[in-house]
């Protein structure tokens, strides 16, 4: 083939094929492999499109005691079943009575979470018996299949179900939700976490569940317009606030010692505009111990 | 854009290429220019035209100013046009990049009077840092009659806006590619050739400088307040390597695509961090830049041929403005002067000693370069006064500071700052050379260069594309 204006020969056979391989080897092999690579990225692409739109797999949890739950069939549930009935109770009870603990309050108690609790482990004061379960990155949909290092960032590797079978809890917290921003909607987050709640109380009965309100960026941080907004977070945590049954049930909306008059995040507390600095700490572990209930009615 | 980006290396360059390789050669400057402007509009539409009218209005004097084919053109005219061109550019780059800086310091000077000047609501036009450096180096150089000016505007819009160097550097001279921009060999070799240093300057950004960035951005995830003295000091190595690789993988890939279009760019970096002093970094250390400040502001104020209180003033000018240059804030300007002060120590008193001791030069370098870059990178005076006090925490630690937040990081950094070292020395470069010479000829060198540089780009890619363009996949906090 001959192409007379640009004075190029073009002879494609084998050997001109192979020698073409020899002098130009990275070329060719970036050629191929960024083809490759942009069908994969594609295929990728239309996947992650599809699961956010599908949100995310189901988890559900089975109300129907004659029926064995995910749980029951992993061989995880130690014969403290609860009957479905209490589990199911949605009806709300008068706003609790909370009370102020000491902090040995929370000797028994484990806290569940994402980068937010890795700082309340690492720079925080609570009693070193407590038990934190905590990574960067934790999101209420990886939570029961993963692993995290306890303590935080020093301690050897565990998975979460090996800790929720392994011990019994006195009073759980749970702070989750900034990483789940960008996945699903609202309601898709509220249930899944629902499961998720409903999950760790068939395997900690006789433990109290707090769930912590996501807590709010400060307007700097929101003012960047991305997922991670306030309205987005102010939307879930309405919906988190419902899954309380005050009965082993508990919503804390942390935000109320946090947030400036704008509902954002106190700027004075965050370096990063997400994470409370180390000096800051303690307003959220005195909401957590002038917020504490002292027995859960297990019947 | 930036050239570590999936939209860069899939779709605009190899559509780039493919039309500059089929050009004939008289269109192929028209090409990259035209490629350069989309380029320069993928990243920001708003400003293109103000560039085009600058580079219109630069073409138009500096043949003014030339005087070329007009014999009557007296040293005074062209004077005058010459300062009506560098104040149109400077102006620009003050108005664009220094109205706020100039507001916010007016501001607090009023607050007294209880009086405040709205911020102006300004964007800064992409690239107009560089632009303004290498538009006046054409511009003082065609006055000197160093050479003559472009006699089109396309080869003077294709040297100023060349996509490889537009957003970042390096900063050239207009008569180092004027030969290129005239006749350049453009071939499938030059291609090859220009891949390894592209994937070479890839990897450093993806592989190396990322990760590093990751483990600056923990300093201030818990607070500047909250963080252990030898996690501080870790922060401000990853950070020294995060600039360094982020910079220097950077200029290599503007090298790579340069070569891949036939056209020679200068190096930018020589191994800074291995000098044994503060002016030795600097003459490895963004190299182009450097060599402007040298030639069109120390020289002309006499530089170092006069006294020693001018000198001393000229160095303090030069290092003022190198900081300004950087970002419009204080703690650029006090970065420069922190040069300024160690250059001028190291000339009058320290450099003797530097020199005859070696180990003492390194380590001089070692430690105070990271603290340079803590002031570099903070922008809050009074972050930048707590993270000194985390690094020397004379004044004591609050109780709830800890050394776990050091270990954690050095558990999962390790290995990366281990590369980190080993990258900014020259012992790869050595490595490579001596593995070169020995296995010159052999078919094994002739397929284990393009494996392992395959290798990184297949790495590379993969990295870019889980962290930045997949943002759900990626959990930040």
């Amino acid at each position: 083939m001959n192409i007379p204006y640009f004075n190029i020969d073009v002879n494609i056979n084998k050997e001109s094929v192979l020698s073409a391989l020899k002098t130009y080897p990275l070329l060719i092999s970036v050629i191929l492999s960024s083809v490759v690579l942009a069908v994969i990225f594609a295929i990728q692409g239309s996947d992650d499109a599809e699961s956010s739109l599908e949100n995310v797999p189901a988890l559900t949890i089975q109300t129907d005691t004659t029926q064995t739950t995910p749980i029951q069939n992993a061989g995880i549930m130690s014969g403290t079943d609860v009957p479905s009935s209490e589990m199911t109770t949605t009806e709300t009870q008068a706003s609790p009575q909370y009370q102020t603990v000491e902090n040995d309050y929370f000797n028994d108690a484990l806290f569940i979470g994402n980068s937010r609790t890795v700082g309340l482990s690492m720079f925080g004061s609570m009693p070193s018996e407590s038990t934190f379960y905590a990574t960067v990155g934790m999101n209420i949909y990886d939570l029961m299949d993963s692993t995290a290092q306890i303590p935080p960032e020093e301690g050897p590797e565990m998975s979460f179900l090996s800790l929720m079978n392994g011990q019994q809890f006195g009073k759980i917290y749970i702070m989750l939700g900034i990483n789940d921003l960008g996945t699903g909607t609202s309601e898709s987050f509220a249930s899944y976490y629902k499961d998720v709640v409903e999950q760790i109380h068939q395997m900690q009965p006789n433990a109290i569940i707090y769930i912590q309100s996501i807590i709010n960026i400060s307007a700097a941080r929101d003012a960047q317009g991305d997922v991670i907004n306030n309205a987005n977070i102010n939307e879930k945590n309405a919906l988190l606030k419902e899954l309380a049954n005050n009965d082993y049930i508990y919503y804390l909306d942390v935000n109320e010692v946090l947030v400036d008059e704008t509902g954002a995040l106190n700027a004075d507390y965050t370096s990063d505009g997400i994470h409370l600095g180390g000096s800051s700490l303690p307003l959220w572990e005195d909401y957590l111990r002038e917020h504490a209930v002292k027995n859960v009615s297990t019947s | 854009m930036i050239f570590s980006s999936i939209d860069f290396i899939f779709r605009f360059l190899p559509i780039f290429l493919i039309g500059y390789y089929i050009a004939p050669k008289n269109y192929k400057n028209l090409i990259l220019f035209i490629g350069s402007l989309i380029f320069y509009a993928w990243g920001d539409k708003t400003y293109l035209p103000l560039l085009l009218f600058s580079l219109l209005v630069n073409f138009i004097f500096g043949k003014l100013i030339a005087g070329h084919g007009q014999p009557h053109q007296t040293e005074k005219t062209r004077k005058i046009f010459l300062l009506i061109t560098l104040v149109f550019n400077f102006g620009m780059l003050i108005f664009f990049k220094y109205t706020n800086f100039l507001i916010e310091n007016i501001n607090v000077l009023l607050s007294g009077f209880g009086a405040e000047i709205p911020v102006a609501k300004i964007k800064m036009p992409l690239a107009i840092s560089f632009y303004t450096f290498q538009i006046v180096a054409y511009i003082v150089d065609v006055y000197r009659r160093e050479y003559k000016p472009a006699n089109n505007i396309v080869t003077l819009g294709t040297y100023l806006f060349m996509f490889p160097h537009l957003v970042s550097g390096p900063i050239f001279e207009y008569q180092e590619i004027a030969p290129e921009l005239r006749y350049r060999n453009v071939t499938i070799e030059n291609l090859e050739k220009g891949l390894k240093t592209f994937i070479l300057g890839f990897g450093a950004k993806v592989i190396l400088a990322n990760p590093m960035g990751t483990l600056w951005a923990g300093m201030s995830r818990y607070g500047y307040e909250s963080i252990s003295m030898p996690y501080a000091w870790l922060g401000a190595f990853g950070y020294s390597f995060q600039i360094y690789f982020d910079f220097f993988g950077y200029s290599l890939m503007a090298m790579g695509l340069g070569q891949m279009l036939g056209i020679t760019i200068p190096k930018n970096f020589d191994n800074p961090y291995i000098s044994r002093n503060m002016s030795e970094f600097w003459r490895r250390w963004h190299m182009t830049l450097g060599r402007w400040f040298k030639k069109y502001i120390y020289f002309p104020l006499g530089g170092s041929r006069c006294s020693t209180p001018k000198i001393i003033r000229n160095t303090l000018i030069v290092w003022a403005f190198t900081g300004l240059w950087h970002g419009a804030s204080w703690n650029f300007v006090l970065w420069g002067l922190i040069f300024f002060g160690l250059l001028t120590l190291e000339r009058y008193w320290l450099g003797q000693y530097l020199e005859r001791f070696p180990v003492l030069g390194h380590v001089y370098v070692c430690l105070l370069i990271p603290l340079t870059w803590v002031v570099f990178a903070m922008t809050d005076m009074g972050d930048l006064g707590t993270y000194f006090l985390r690094l020397f925490p004379f004044a004591g630690s609050p109780d709830f500071v800890t050394t776990k937040d050091f270990f954690g990081a050095l558990v999962d950094y390790w290995y990366l700052l281990i590369a980190c070292v080993f990258f900014s020395t020259q012992l790869p470069e050595k490595l490579y050379m001596k593995y070169r010479e020995k296995w010159e000829g052999h078919a094994v060198l002739a397929y284990a260069e393009p494996a392992v540089l395959l290798v990184i780009f297949i790495v590379s890619m993969v990295l870019t594309r889980s962290s930045s363009d997949n943002p759900f996949l990626y959990f930040g906090f």
